[in-house]
């Protein structure tokens, strides 16, 4: 039995303990891209979904009055104005950069959360699973030490000779990944109380969803065991992602099977930014030593990749 | 770092870890649905409600999508997509967005409120000041997947399937 004394011990080492901050940093330029691409993927529908009067799916007064409960919302504070509807985007987009590039990475963090939870709180029916996630992270993106590596601040910090320590507590990267993991354990255990999961046949559903299909895999999905293996193998790298992943041993053959899996709903159907931001964030469930081994080979393997395309091409 | 800032955070670590549980996983219990209730409106105030029921707890097993017939004055009527084709790099994000409203909110029972905006939208977007709308209607056709079979089952691309219809709103319109 363990003793309430090494309970609390475990805990500091868990929460508390001192890493790298590398693997951080990479997630938020990685994250800062995706939330930059959100913003801009908004323009073109912009008067839809977040337009004044009839111009909108949603009318402003409609979406304000739809909660009876508080909710984050700068529309509530703003002149219902195409002007300042534009302004919240805009505002958000150059915040996301903001976060990418590492520059007033805290205040521009907390800015472009709010602004997403306003966005998301305008209209509320365009949201798809990777908005929640990329909320979710950009919450605890907010308090983590995102911005002591790979940034403008880091760069201006050092410059004035007062360089940020990159040795940060863990709290918030454990936070991430906790985050990540329920968001498995969670879709693992609502897969289980249904029984199209259970009885392995939900892929064929899936496979054969027109509206959804980006490239079709011939044959693939035409076997009843070949469908059977693909959902039942879903479900268990859902249900590893979720708790096999922190165990030392399972963690790497883990992640590699989330990652073909990911790929794999990728490249078979469109779902938004879900499957990219997953990926990316994988590397917060890195050791240093791995990380940094990704550093030095992945800039080689790209290069080689690319001198051996361009030798080819010409 | 002070003891009291520990207990300080670690309080705030339990507290977040809560509410991310109980408002993230399915409920199993009465207790378990009351605290998710009060976890919820915490998680709605601070930005960090939940939704992670992706094709669970079964995936849906039709296509549908849903369309706009504007009937106009001199009789001619036009059926219209409500989703745009979104074309470019950022197509698929574009599409995501445009699917989940019509294919998932629009034509829910439960997303009743989206109707009535979304006729005075469609209205000012296919109006025509020389032959006026007479009327709007909202509607779904969807295809229902042939049902899994053991024995054998349909190619991918030659799945039958079973078409449907359902009138969501009818408008008439005032002169």
């Amino acid at each position: 039995m363990i003793s309430f004394k090494a309970f609390l011990r475990g805990w500091d080492h868990f929460f508390y303990k001192r890493t790298d901050a590398s693997a951080l940093c990479i997630f938020r330029i990685m994250f800062g891209f995706f939330l930059f691409l959100n913003g801009i993927s908004l323009v073109e529908d912009f008067q839809v979904w977040y337009g004044i009067g009839d111009n909108a799916l949603i009318p402003l007064h409609d979406s304000l009055n739809f909660y009876s409960n508080f909710r984050i919302n700068v529309y509530r504070w703003l002149s219902p104005t195409e002007t300042s509807a534009w302004m919240v985007l805009i505002a958000y987009i150059t915040t996301s950069v903001f976060v990418m590039v590492g520059f007033k990475t805290r205040i521009s963090t907390i800015i472009c959360f709010i602004l997403m939870v306003s966005m998301q709180n305008r209209n509320y029916s365009i949201l798809n699973s990777g908005d929640t996630l990329m909320r979710c992270m950009l919450f605890l993106m907010m308090f983590a030490p995102t911005h002591v590596k790979y940034s403008v601040d880091a760069y201006l910090s050092e410059k004035k000779g007062l360089p940020y320590r990159t040795d940060i507590s863990l709290l918030t990267i454990r936070l991430m990944q906790l985050q990540f993991s329920l968001v498995y354990l969670a879709t693992t255990l609502f897969k289980l109380k249904g029984y199209d999961w259970v009885d392995g046949t939900a892929v064929y559903y899936t496979s054969r969803l027109v509206n959804f299909q980006r490239i079709v895999l011939p044959f693939v999905f035409d076997f009843p065991f070949l469908i059977k293996f693909a959902t039942w193998s879903a479900l268990f790298i859902e249900f590893a992602m979720g708790s096999l992943v922190w165990i030392k041993e399972f963690r790497l053959p883990v992640l590699f099977a989330g990652l073909l899996l990911h790929l794999g709903i990728e490249v078979s159907m469109s779902i938004g930014f879900f499957e990219w931001v997953m990926i990316a964030a994988y590397i917060l469930f890195l050791e240093p030593k791995e990380v940094k081994w990704l550093q030095q080979c992945l800039p080689q393997i790209v290069r080689r990749q690319l001198r051996t395309a361009s030798s080819n091409f010409f | 770092m002070k003891r009291l800032t520990k207990y300080f955070l670690n309080t705030l670590i339990l507290m977040y870890l809560g509410i991310i549980y109980f408002t993230g996983v399915p409920e199993t219990n009465t207790l378990n649905s009351r605290v998710k209730q009060k976890a919820m409106n915490v998680a709605f105030a601070v930005g960090i409600w939940p939704s992670w029921s992706m094709f669970a707890p079964n995936p849906i097993k039709f296509d549908s999508k849903s369309f706009v017939e504007v009937t106009y004055k001199n009789g001619d009527i036009k059926e219209y997509d409500v989703e745009v084709e979104p074309k470019g790099i950022l197509a698929p994000f574009r599409k995501a967005r445009w699917m989940k409203y019509s294919q998932d909110n629009l034509r829910n029972p439960s997303q009743r409120a989206l109707l009535n905006p979304a006729i005075q939208y469609f209205r000012k977007k296919y109006e025509n000041k020389t032959n006026p709308i007479v009327s709007l209607q909202i509607k779904r056709k969807w295809a229902e997947v042939h049902p899994f079979s053991d024995q054998s089952i349909p190619s991918i691309y030659k799945t039958p399937r079973v078409q449907k219809n359902e009138v969501l709103i009818t408008k008439k319109m005032e002169d």
